[in-house]
């Protein structure tokens, strides 16, 4: 078992805790960066998936699992980044390096007016008003005309930065992993700072965080703010992988995949968002892979997919509410104090009970 | 230096009145402690001077300004730091980032640099990190820095939040209840904190207690309140010989 030594307070700022994370960490982008050379264009396109849906993804942990505030609408936004990032690219010939950050722009200030109206919501109120904007969104989008092409969507054009076209499977999916590194570090970069230490603050107590100079309803708007852009950025992204966007794409069943792709992956963790990334977009092919094995009857029934998914959920659910990176820090564990590991070491116990909360 | 005044302040719940035309000051440097029976009000004093309750009368000052022109997020940057009685922690944070939470006051909301961790970012960490590691020296927390703050036993709980309200460096600290749940020595142990914070470090502290040990103890002055009422206000020895607070707590009639 190896022991941090802390020498510096630095160590707990950095990004990186020691070398040994440093190198495993670098090790895995060197690998990313090297996909091209060994994988085809089907599975680049998938992890282009990922890397998008991962992007996707942080935005809604930001929001749900750092700021406590459960969110059933965040396709809405994906699908506000998408049409955004779309309509300025074809209709106002807005340039590929422009209109993305302005679409992400543009995502996150409808998120900000959402977070204002909705910062003051909890649990339940909150889940149900998120809904809402999900379905809302989707209508609005079906009912645009000819401005958002209406039901029968729009075709995305190709992407273009400075004259170079991305149009083949490596080209975009180091595009993509690209906006996903950076997204991953600005997530780092906020729980590392004061804001970041703020939403969790409102997550966890919004009383004492109120007490220590937080403004609770500012915050949880940034939230908001954040985890829009964050969904904006993954919804241009995610309207080159499809070539065609419809408002179906974004209904609310995107935005309940979204919502336990976090839970699968482990809520309230950088690593979970990315883990649930993997989970969501890979388990179809995985799945297919099975159905070969499987008898026919049962693997050309029409809800197996959806069956296998909820099946896989409960479970998680059930039995490991961690998610699965609760899962990989508990098998890392085992081999840190191989043979020493005990299953207790992960109990949680209340040792006092709460009474009344001011809310 | 600054004057905590309370000024004849009213706060009614419907019919209930919480708190009934009551009016103290405490002085610079000193322990003000406030005792009463359960539902005398005290908790209640504190969530007014803290704006989470709006006063119907009265005035509520700090260094002659009016709070009561604060939100209840400002009030900490008038130097006003508090705990809570029933222990309100950020329970899956880390004791070091729950003291980190305390310096937010320290700071200005600056989303670029914090989102791209410019520069200056590193410096405010390690200048929070010291903060934060003073305290944790003061109040002895070296062991349970990196621990998650679900996971710690009670009086260390309680000893957090003291820390993180510390972390702030506030002017003057209210304490809620800083001694209950805890062991007799862990509260022979607050004793000695309390008495350290207004020596060493110059803070004003207002506590709500129960133990009369330590109140004896620590208080320069001491204010009985029951049903919202001022009742006596002294030392510690004049305020439990008086008549009206033994009737308040023992029952039997008023004087």
């Amino acid at each position: 078992m190896r022991v941090l030594f802390r020498k510096s307070y630095k160590q707990d700022i950095r990004l990186f805790r020691d070398r040994t994370q440093a190198f495993w960490y670098l090790l895995f982008l060197c690998i990313a960066l090297a996909a091209p050379l060994f994988l085809d264009g089907y599975f680049l396109d998938e992890l282009s998936f990922v890397y998008i849906y991962a992007i996707a993804g942080l935005g809604l942990m930001i929001l749900t699992g750092f700021s406590g505030q459960v969110s059933f609408g965040q396709a809405a936004f994906v699908a506000i980044g998408a049409y955004a990032h779309t309509i300025l690219l074809s209709r106002y010939g807005v340039p590929w390096i422009l209109s993305l950050p302005l679409a992400a722009l543009i995502t996150g200030l409808v998120g900000l007016a959402i977070g204002r109206i909705c910062g003051r919501m909890h649990g339940l109120y909150l889940a149900i008003a998120t809904l809402s904007i999900a379905i809302v969104t989707e209508r609005l989008i079906g009912g645009g005309g000819g401005f958002t092409g209406g039901h029968r969507g729009l075709p995305v054009p190709g992407i273009d930065i400075f004259g170079i076209a991305i149009d083949q499977s490596w080209k975009t999916y180091l595009l993509n992993l690209a906006f996903f590194v950076g997204a991953i570090l600005m997530t780092r970069n906020l729980l590392r700072t004061r804001s970041g230490r703020a939403l969790i603050a409102i997550r966890d107590s919004e009383v004492s965080a109120r007490s220590l100079g937080t403004n609770v309803a500012f915050y949880k708007a940034y939230a908001f703010f954040l985890s829009a852009v964050f969904a904006g950025l993954a919804g241009g992204l995610l309207a080159h992988a499809f070539y065609y966007i419809t408002p179906e794409t974004f209904g609310m069943g995107e935005s309940i995949r979204l919502l336990l792709m976090i839970v699968v992956g482990g809520i309230g963790t950088i690593h979970g968002a990315i883990f649930g990334a993997f989970f969501i977009v890979l388990l179809p092919t995985v799945l297919s892979w099975v159905k070969v094995i499987l008898p026919s009857a049962i693997a050309t029934s029409g809800g197996f997919d959806s069956l296998a998914f909820g099946l896989i959920l409960l479970g998680f659910i059930l039995f490991e509410p961690d998610g699965l990176y609760g899962r990989w820090v508990k098998i890392h564990h085992y081999f840190n104090v191989f043979p020493m590991y005990k299953r207790r070491s992960f109990q949680r116990q209340k040792t006092f009970l709460k009474t009344e909360r001011l809310k | 230096m600054s004057w905590l005044e309370v000024e004849n302040v009213s706060l009614a719940f419907g019919g209930l009145k919480a708190v009934d035309n009551l009016s103290f000051s405490v002085e610079p440097g000193k322990v003000f402690t406030i005792i009463g029976p359960n539902g005398a009000g005290k908790s209640t004093v504190f969530n007014l001077i803290c704006r989470i309750y709006d006063p119907l009368e009265g005035d509520i000052r700090f260094g002659g300004e009016s709070l009561l022109g604060a939100k209840p997020h400002e009030v900490i940057n008038h130097g006003i730091a508090r705990t809570f009685q029933n222990i309100e922690l950020f329970e899956h944070a880390s004791l070091l980032d729950n003291l980190l939470i305390g310096r937010f006051r320290h700071g200005r909301f600056s989303p670029l640099s914090e989102l791209f961790f410019l520069p200056g970012q590193l410096r405010q960490e390690l200048e929070h990190r010291r903060k934060a590691e003073e305290v944790i020296e003061f109040l002895d927390l070296e062991g349970y820095r990196h621990a998650r703050v679900a996971d710690l036993p009670y009086g260390v709980r309680k000893k957090t939040e003291m820390a993180r309200a510390l972390v702030a460096s506030p002017e003057i600290l209210l304490l809620d209840e800083p001694s209950s749940g805890l062991t007799t020595e862990e509260t022979d142990d607050t004793a000695f904190v309390i008495e350290d914070i207004r020596e060493d470090l110059g803070i004003t502290v207002v506590m709500i207690e129960h133990d009369m040990k330590l109140v004896n103890k620590v208080s320069d002055k001491v204010l009985a309140i029951n049903e919202g009422r001022f009742l006596a206000t002294g030392s510690a020895s004049e305020v439990q010989d008086d008549p009206d607070v033994q009737a308040a707590y023992l029952g039997g009639e008023v004087a």
